[in-house]
């Protein structure tokens, strides 16, 4: 970028995957003109497509500057002042600073979901850093390997938050600061943002580095949402989860309010009671959160003027009755992997034909490219099946610490950074995309994604385990991680606390059964059916 | 109209089975140890609140308590307020209703 115009066309977006080709989802924006200048905060409206070339924070200290005393962050009966946010960031971005955190350095912030953590989040991001958001609920050796992995040196934690820590890791415990000027730091829109760890097949979590860049071309125009100063959005997500990127710098980067849900545990009652008390009208929800809330509590969907779906294959009958129910309300079908910065695909809830079976995850966003491709990385004729690939400006940096993973993943194809998802897919006629299912063992719990060989390693790292079997089994909010084992006898008392070391909660199976021997099919191999039907 | 304990239990009981998808409960069995998801305690929530009211069981007393015993002691001590129980004793008492 030669001019500091504020705004650029999408870095490298000058070509997409291909838009000759009639089975390529393009962009609807037309990313090879030039956007022209526009303010922040007015972007993409008038011409679609450009989104501005600066970081998160600066974007955040813009809308400082423009509406300093809207509310940025609501919590409990507290309201946070854009003016306010900004200011208690830089000086955490200063402390930070002195701690010597530079440009590219990852921060682990260990805090509860409270205006302080949104400080210190776009502190970090101020000061040239990449946050990485630590669940305290983390076993002590998976957190190891993330601050390993991620070379994190510093850590920030709030009063009522405990992680044990490496001893190498400079442990900060956030206060308020009397600097409040902004840093003069110069922090590159590529660079990393934001460090969100996921399951890894090979038993080791993998962190994946989104960029600034990812966020602002997610959220630049972010018609997905109808992102806009009016925007009240309640963020309930776990802050390890990637959905939290939406939650909070959708409406911070617009001049909105992000209200942060008080509690640790998600209920029906205290969702509504948020909404109400805070006249919320942006949420975002899990596929199995959001058919609990379509079956318990359809009306607390009631007020709000616009809601976003993600996680998993939605069901077609919740999305028909949220739509009958409160037929004003756009519910957007969104899909996209951690590592394309949240969101790549959108599809529109009102679209969906009488007669469809599942529901389409539609077409790229503006500022994301997804094509489908066979093994060889060539595209597939429309309506084959393929893996659904996706490029431009919300490809990750790679997996921090992990060269070898991240080339594996992030290939370069026509000259361009293409991240393969793993996820198939086909083109319809409609031009939408239909998710079918993954080319390889990973699964989505509530939104969470878990790579069943990652379970089955923590598994028969246990000595009385000689072979293990983790599988999805159940229907609806019973669908739970179970597994099998061929064991020296039983099911071990202490299995549950040897694998609570390493694994994350929601990664733990909860039933778990033992067999004198796996069941084999035809092919000689695990006859998984045979082992789900254990659990039936 | 007042629940009598009687009542109650089984309007509970019937709930736990409609969304653990059990048919029996046992005063000792555990929401989470007998297939309950975070997800299922959303839903049990719902409709807890459904049939009983707002913040006869809230997530913290679940999470604190989990055995069907301990669940509904919670609900027979903060759900003294007269309700209505012809919701939760019909057929369909604990799926809900459907928009």
């Amino acid at each position: 970028m030669t001019e500091s115009a504020g705004v650029t066309e999408s870095p490298g977006a000058a070509e997409p995957l291909s838009t000759a080709q009639p089975n390529t989802v393009v962009t609807q924006a037309d990313l090879a003109q030039p956007s022209g200048a526009v303010e922040p905060g007015s972007v993409g409206r008038a011409g679609g497509v450009g989104f501005p070339e600066l970081s998160v924070g600066e974007l955040v200290a813009r809308q400082a500057g423009r509406v300093p005393g809207a509310v940025a962050v609501r919590f409990r009966d507290r309201a946070v002042t854009y003016r306010e946010l900004d200011r208690a960031a830089n000086g955490v971005a200063w402390r930070l600073r002195e701690a010597g955190v530079r440009q590219g350095a990852v921060v682990g912030v260990a805090m509860g979901r409270t205006p302080e953590f949104v400080v210190v989040l776009l502190g970090v991001l101020k000061a040239g850093g990449a946050y990485l958001p630590i669940d305290a609920g983390w076993p002590a050796a998976r957190l190891a390997t993330m601050v390993g992995l991620a070379s994190v040196r510093v850590v920030i934690t709030d009063a009522a938050t405990e992680v044990v820590l490496p001893e190498h890791v400079t442990h900060l415990r956030f206060h308020a600061s009397s600097r409040d000027d902004g840093p003069e730091v110069a922090v590159d829109p590529g660079g990393a943002a934001v460090v969100n760890f996921t399951s890894g097949s090979t038993g080791e979590p993998k962190g994946v580095l989104i960029t600034h860049r990812g966020i602002t071309s997610l959220l630049f125009p972010g018609d997905f949402l109808d992102l806009s100063a009016d925007t009240v959005l309640l963020a309930h997500m776990s802050p390890s989860f990637d959905g939290m990127t939406v939650e909070l710098w959708g409406p911070l980067l617009h001049g909105g309010t992000c209200v942060l849900f008080d509690g640790a545990f998600p209920s029906a009652a205290r969702l509504r009671a948020a909404i109400r008390d805070n006249k919320v009208n942006t949420l975002t929800l899990t596929a199995a959160l959001f058919n609990v809330v379509v079956d318990s509590a359809p009306d607390l969907l009631d007020p709000l003027s616009a809601l976003v779906i993600a996680g998993e294959p939605q069901s077609p009958r919740h999305v028909r009755a949220a739509h009958a129910r409160v037929p004003g309300l756009p519910i957007i079908n969104a899909y996209g992997p951690t590592e394309t910065t949240v969101i790549a695909t959108t599809f529109p809830i009102a679209e969906l034909a009488p007669e469809a079976t599942s529901v389409p995850i539609g077409r790229a966003l503006p500022h994301r490219e997804v094509a489908i491709l066979g093994p060889d990385l060539r595209r597939v004729a429309r309506g084959e099946v393929g893996e659904i690939c996706v490029s431009g400006p919300g490809v990750a940096l790679g997996y921090v610490g992990r060269p070898d993973l991240t080339a594996d993943r992030f290939v370069t194809v026509e000259g361009r950074r293409v991240y393969r998802t793993g996820d198939l897919g086909r083109l319809t006629a409609s031009g939408d995309i239909e998710f079918l299912g993954r080319a390889d063992r990973q699964v989505k719990l509530n939104g969470q994604r878990i790579e069943l060989e990652e379970v089955e390693h923590a598994l028969v790292a246990h000595p009385d385990v000689w072979q293990a079997v983790a599988l999805v089994h159940g229907e609806g909010v019973t669908r739970a991680l179970k597994a099998v084992l061929v064991t020296a006898g039983g099911v071990p008392d202490d299995l549950r606390g040897a694998v609570g070391a390493v694994l994350p909660a929601y990664m733990i199976p909860g039933d778990v059964r033992a067999v004198d021997a796996l069941p084999l099919n035809q092919n000689g191999k695990v006859d998984r059916a045979a082992l789900a039907a254990l659990f039936d | 109209m007042r629940w009598e304990p009687a009542d109650r239990a089984a309007a509970v009981a019937a709930i736990w089975r409609e969304v653990l998808n059990r048919e029996a409960v046992d005063p000792d069995d555990d929401f989470f140890a007998v297939g309950g998801t975070s997800l299922a305690a959303v839903k049990f929530l719902a409709e807890v609140e459904e049939v009983f009211g707002i913040d006869v069981l809230t997530p913290e007393d679940l999470y604190r308590g989990s055995t069907f015993t301990e669940v509904l002691a919670v609900i027979e001590a903060n759900s003294g307020a007269a309700v209505e129980p012809s919701a939760a004793l019909g057929p369909s008492a604990a799926t809900g209703p459907t928009p």
